[in-house]
């Protein structure tokens, strides 16, 4: 008699089936009824599907909260930056995103060629410094991050401490306890990377690099700890097992307060890599209603929202008039460094076969 | 006239064989759309370069010391791996089925914990017993004042891993067969003088020959994509998976993801197919009448006896204690489990009372268990039909290459698979019958699915192979259909495989984050994509203490899971289709598939977490 | 009720059986006989539908049943593994057929006891699991379901071969009273050929896919049509070339070719011979001796051949000396095959 229990299992599926199938119906209806969204994006519900990799850590919530305050009805993918940029990539045939925000200006570009964005100039666009404009109007800057060098002082003095990034490899009293990137899958491991070959930029070498950069960064990682999944990097540092390591600006202040420490931050004379969080409207095509999307980049980046978040979430914004509410600590480390000068449209164009060739030749 | 007569008959058949033909041109279907058709796109895509073949991704490989030698270790731990692992899962069955040894329920919860318990919760839970504060590694130095804190590493570290980690499968289905075996078989060796060892060497390791065949397979496989534990433990001893996962990640090096994962994957199947060739010379059709259920051995030789015990409760203790850590340490705080110090100061329930009272976690869970569940449910249904077919045609070459190309998501990894469906469907496809993937719900399960299938048909076909024919003939003489006869008479032989890999499926599943990343509906996110918005390391310090947390609660659903589906689905399905106005003992049927009944006996096996 | 023309199997290339062609009548207990791989159980499953022949043509009752589903068949069958449902209980396993019929609860019931009394199954063992019987009540349940449905023709696939030889003598009586008193028709694989003989009203000898002869039991052995189905059935003596001349030169009737192989059945052979007997005596020495209780064999060389002979043990036939007595073999018994 073991015909209940397949029927029950049976059913069972057919229940999943069809409840993928009905969630399916009720769940395609916003994603597809741009149209109709746009009529009525000036009336009550004004339809954002967002693509993001700054949602976590409560940043939906707390965008959520305030969106749907003024009047947005969001919706949200989120996942690493590359994963975003990668969805959205793939994606390109048929867009769904309205609005992408967070991902770096290497990757904006990227968009760009893939003519996934949308020109358009937000309302606080005055309020942001020139050179920080790079986006040509398809997007514009959000919130800085700065990716530095820092030293644990308890264990390391300000003479010991290297001045700049390829100088680690040759301290021989620091072989193994300086921080090097493990995997090259994170914005801030690369970072690290592009730190030191952006400073041997040459027509000539291989991928626009000269070789002496490529062997600075085969030194730098060969003598450097990889932190094993199971270690907290910022408990090596606070410890003291690894005092030398680098960070981003926005995860300091927590870092600090959590770990119990208060790092120094070196700036070495090309400056520290400084990228921006960029924002821009997807492209769906000419005869879309790109109100909404505009809408709320205009609201999202304008002064008292990004003032607002950073004051939450931390965060040094572009605005501005935004500036102020930033974290002090943000703040300070803002004034002890110097943006490097960078080109990305040069970046993204070599960036992943750089990261290909250290991840393939370079690392141990 | 006759020709005539003859049209006709021609026709009746015709018509009672139109489910048959319905259904192999779904699998016809089924095999271009889905399994072919976006691969040779995503394929194209990759290699086809601005309009010419681009296989600079060979040059690319060989210039990279990393690279080989990473695919070297692959080799090397998937080789030493099958060895390992095998023995270990053949030695933990054979105690807590086959032979009589104290305790054999306890021990079987420990053995069978790998079936919630296994990834990168696993080798964080080995790291605290073995790790550089690990417990025992704080004995050790105590001893041996010399001893390198950080002595478990490399090869050796993953290879001991996994070697415990992947036992899964023997847990589930060379117990299995265990339990099916013919008691009489064992019996009649016995008349005959045969030794308890040449008792297994002789009858019980032949009978289970397709089993051990599939497990062979199957570890090997598991050695070649082993990710968790080369990343954990594995130091300088590196891994091929995780470098495929970081160039699939990354459009421009994909074409040596996929390089590398058809690499791992060719020699996979080359496996299969060997394996296969000598499958098919044996013959393992039960000709026995029904069986009798296997009665515990008692191991006569005292010394072995001994011996085999403590090595049972040896194997206990390294089983259950990165588990028994694991949960301890999810009720610490950070800087409990960063330093990996169990101390009452560190005590909090914060992180559970966080996790558990947040709203916005139930959805997700909800969804990824509706996509898991269904994905795993249909899954193997759909591979027992396949099974069915390939089984009868054994000698026909079209059923053997439809088994193939089942095995064809084995070549690729499963965000590629999902690459190349949005590429082939990124806008609305007669091949999909006028839809398009790309904001669908159901692309994310179908993925699921998809890369469900191979394992899933190897398992069910090993099933196929200690079914007894005769039973489906007798079902059609007696009146039933085939429909009717697959429903009343195969499935219910084939359950317990079937719903043990209903729960192994569901559980692989359930927290995927790289390909829901990829393909979630914003509607519809999933646990996976929750657990890093809440567990991301740059945005919250305390990751790591969420992470277990969560680990815990995902966890503890898959044993719900195993329990519900598992445990008590095939105890039910052994009762109902026991006795009737019988005062006796419900005896649970032996079922002739020797797979034999898997109902767990203690439903303990479920309430690990 | 049966006819079969014709027909072939094959398997890839193999040939499994050609040119069979068989008749049985309705009632008939028709028996299958041959060794292993003789093609025997292919025509069987033929007939169930379970192979599917590439040539030739099963009729029941007039109508060509080679494209008939295997459950529209009407057939029922009894397999040598029994091949009951592990997951049914004993009454289930009965049931099953008429559940299919959609059959009353009351009225599948009744069947179902009717049937344990024609095959002796007491109602506790109705409720059990079918791996809790004996093998001997595990076939009592296989035939029981297969009768469930009053089936006019029942196939057995070798039944009785996992059962130890006194259980297969016992249930081998009741089969053939369960097919008299229900009437079936029997179609019997079996490559046991004392079951044969004892069982049958008909037997078909397969060898190598082909049928060698069709008979009665008596015809079958007493006129075994090839040198196969006489060396298959009983036991047949050899008779050498040397021996045959002898019996030539002694012939008055039939005069036998000596490039042929003949053989006589062993009971066939006497030690003394009724006055006005055509047996030709020929001398030979006992080689060896074996006592049976109500017979003896005796192993006995004569004119270069060797040839094992049955004597009853009723006191009528006296050995004086075991090196010289007389067999006598009368031509009538000898079986010629092969030759000019």
């Amino acid at each position: 008699m073991s015909k209940k229990w397949l029927a029950t299992l049976t059913s069972s599926a057919a229940v999943l089936l069809l409840g993928a199938c009905a969630s399916g119906d009720e769940a395609e209806t916003p994603a597809t009824n741009d149209e109709g969204t746009t009529e009525e994006s000036s009336g009550e519900s004004r339809e954002v599907l967002v693509y993001s990799n700054s949602l976590a850590g409560g940043r939906q919530e707390w965008i959520d909260d305030m969106a749907t305050e003024a009047g947005f009805d969001m919706q949200y993918v989120e996942g690493g930056g590359g994963e975003v940029l990668n969805r959205l990539l793939a994606e390109a045939n048929s867009p769904q995103a309205d609005v992408a925000f967070g991902m770096d200006e290497a990757m904006f570009f990227e968009l760009v060629d893939e003519e996934l964005l949308v020109e358009y100039e937000p309302e606080w666009v005055g309020e942001i410094p020139d050179d920080a404009l790079i986006g040509d109007q398809m997007f514009h800057p959000l919130v800085e991050q700065r990716i530095f060098m820092m030293y644990n002082p308890e264990f390391v003095s300000e003479e010991e401490a290297p001045s700049n990034w390829q100088d680690l490899s040759d301290m021989e009293d620091f072989e193994g306890r300086y921080r090097v990137p493990a995997a090259l899958g994170g914005g801030t491991d690369q970072k690290a990377i592009l730190s030191i070959i952006l400073q041997y930029i040459d027509e000539d070498g291989e991928m626009g690099i000269a070789q002496e950069g490529w062997d600075e960064v085969e030194q730098y990682l060969a003598n450097g700890y990889q932190t094993p999944e199971n270690e907290e990097q910022l408990q090596n540092f606070a410890e003291g097992t690894i005092p030398l390591s680098y960070h981003f600006l926005g995860g300091i202040p927590n870092a600090e307060e959590e770990f119990g420490f208060t790092a120094e931050i070196v700036n070495p004379e090309q400056g520290v890599i400084t990228m921006r969080e960029q924002i821009g409207v997807i492209n769906k095509g000419d005869d879309h209603d790109y109100t909404a999307a505009q809408e709320f980049i205009d609201w999202f980046g304008s002064a008292e929202i990004q003032g607002a978040f950073v004051e939450e979430f931390g965060g040094l914004p572009v605005n501005e008039s935004a500036v102020e509410s930033a974290p002090e600590r943000l703040q300070e480390i803002a004034e002890q460094t110097e943006p490097m000068d960078v080109d990305w449209n040069f970046v993204r164009e070599n960036l992943n076969q750089w990261v290909e060739k250290v991840e393939l030749e370079l690392m141990p | 006239m006759m020709n005539s007569r003859y049209l006709k008959m021609k026709e009746s058949n015709l018509l009672a064989k139109v489910p048959f033909y319905l259904f192999v041109l779904f699998v016809a279907w089924f095999i271009f759309a889905l399994l072919i058709w976006p691969n040779v796109n995503v394929l194209i895509d990759i290699f086809w370069v601005d309009g010419e073949l681009s296989l600079s991704a060979f040059d690319r490989l060989s210039r990279s010391n990393r690279a080989i030698r990473a695919i070297l270790n692959s080799f090397l731990l998937a080789a030493v791996l099958t060895v390992t692992v095998n023995i270990v899962g053949t030695f933990i069955v054979l105690v807590t089925e086959y032979f009589d040894v104290k305790g054999a329920r306890i021990l079987r919860v420990g053995f069978m914990s790998t079936l919630v318990f296994s990834g990168m919760v696993l080798n964080n839970g080995y790291l605290y017993v073995y790790g550089q504060n690990g417990v025992l590694t704080n004995i050790f130095t105590q001893i041996f004042p010399n001893l390198e804190p950080n002595w478990f590493t490399g090869f050796p570290a993953v290879l001991f891993v996994m070697t415990f980690a992947c036992t899964t499968n023997h847990m589930l289905f060379f117990r299995n067969g265990v339990k099916g075996l013919d008691n009489n078989t064992i019996e009649a060796a016995k008349n005959l003088g045969s030794s308890q060892w040449q008792v297994l060497k002789d009858v019980v390791f032949p009978t289970l020959f397709p089993i051990i065949l599939t497990l062979v397979i199957m570890s090997f496989q598991l050695g070649l994509g082993a990710m968790a534990a080369p990343i954990m433990v594995g130091g300088s001893f590196e891994t091929i998976s995780p470098l495929i996962l970081s160039f699939t990640q990354r459009p421009s090096s994909r074409d040596l993801a996929a390089l590398l994962s058809i690499i791992l994957g060719i020699a996979q199947i080359i496996l299969l197919i060997v394996m296969t060739r000598n499958e098919k010379k044996g013959n393992y059709m039960s000709i026995s009448k029904t069986k009798t259920r296997v009665t515990k051995q008692k191991i006569e030789n005292k010394v072995a006896n001994t011996v085999v015990h403590i090595l049972s409760y040896a194997l206990f203790i390294i089983y259950v204690t990165p588990l028994v850590l694991v949960i301890m340490f999810s009720f610490m705080n950070l800087q409990g489990i960063s330093q990996s110090t169990l101390s009452l100061d560190y005590f909090t329930l914060e992180n559970y009372r966080a996790i558990l009272t947040n709203n916005s976690n139930y959805g997700p869970l909800l969804t990824s268990a509706v996509y898991a569940g269904g994905a795993a449910v249909l899954a193997v249904l759909f591979m027992i039909m396949i099974a069915r077919i390939v089984m009868k045609n054994k000698n026909n070459k079209l059923a053997e290459w439809t088994e193939y190309l089942f095995y064809i998501p084995w070549l690729l990894p499963g965000l590629m698979l999902a690459l190349g469906l949005i590429i082939s469907y990124d806008s609305p496809s007669f091949l999909l019958f006028g839809n398009s993937v790309i904001g669908s719900v159901w692309i994310l399960p179908l993925v699921y699915l998809i890369m469900m299938l191979p394992s899933t048909l190897r398992y069910i076909k090993g099933a196929y192979y200690s079914f007894d024919n005769n039973l489906e003939d007798a079902s059609r003489i007696l009146g039933s259909s085939p429909i009717r006869t697959f429903l009343r008479i195969i499935l219910p032989a084939l359950l317990p495989t079937a719903l043990a890999l209903v729960a192994l499926n569901f559980n692989n599943f359930l927290a995927d984050y790289d390909l829901s990343a990829f393909l979630y509906h914003p509607a519809y996110p999933t646990i996976g994509i929750t657990i890093r918005r809440n567990a991301d390391a740059a945005n919250n310090v305390n990751a790591a203490a969420v992470n277990l947390v969560y680990s815990v609660i995902i966890m503890a659903v898959s044993s719900v899971m195993f329990y519900v589906v598992y445990g008590r689905g095939s105890k039910m399905g052994e009762k109902k289709s026991g006795v009737r106005k019988s005062r006796r003992r419900i005896k649970a049927p032996v079922i002739v598939s020797g797979l034999g009944d898997t109902g767990v006996d203690d439903p303990a096996t479920g309430g690990k977490a | 009720m049966i006819e079969i023309k014709g027909l072939q199997v094959k398997y890839d290339e193999f040939i499994a059986i050609d040119d069979v062609n068989i008749d049985i009548k309705e009632g008939e207990f028709f028996t299958l006989l041959g060794p292993s791989g003789c093609g025997k159980t292919t025509t069987l499953r033929s007939i169930a539908g379970f192979l599917k022949p590439s040539e030739g043509s099963i009729n029941v009752n007039g109508k060509n049943i080679i494209n008939t589903p295997i459950e529209k068949r009407g057939l029922g069958m009894i397999f040598q593994s029994y091949a009951l449902f592990p997951t049914m209980s004993v009454f289930d396993n009965i049931a099953y057929g008429l559940k299919i019929e959609k059959k009353s609860k009351a009225q599948i019931e009744d069947r179902v006891y009717e049937l344990a009394d024609l095959v002796e199954l007491n109602e506790e063992q109705l409720g059990k699991n079918v791996s809790d019987l004996s093998g001997g009540q595990q076939q009592r349940v296989a035939i029981a379901r297969a009768l469930a449905k009053k089936p006019n023709i029942v196939l057995f696939d070798e039944p009785l071969s996992n059962l130890d030889a006194k259980l297969r003598k016992q249930l081998r009586l009741e089969l053939k009273r369960i097919q008299r008193e229900t009437g079936m028709t029997a179609i019997y694989v079996t490559h046991d050929q004392d079951e044969a003989l004892e069982i049958s009203d008909h037997i078909a000898v397969f060898n190598n896919g082909r049928i060698e002869q069709i008979g009665t039991p008596r015809e079958i052995y007493d006129h075994s049509a090839s040198e196969f189905v006489c060396k298959f059935i009983g036991e047949a003596n050899y008779l050498g070339p040397v021996l045959i001349n002898h019996i030539n030169s002694h012939g008055e009737t039939h005069q036998f070719d000596t490039k042929a192989k003949h053989y006589v059945r062993e009971e066939k052979i006497n030690l003394s011979v009724p006055e006005g007997s055509k047996a030709v005596p020929v001398k030979g020495k006992i080689l060896q001796e074996v006592f049976y209780g109500t017979f003896s064999t005796y192993i006995c060389e004569a004119l270069d051949t060797t040839v094992r002979i049955i004597v009853k043990e009723d006191g009528t036939t006296r050995i004086d000396s075991k090196n010289d007595l007389t067999l006598y073999i009368d031509p009538k018994d000898i079986l010629e095959y092969g030759g000019d």
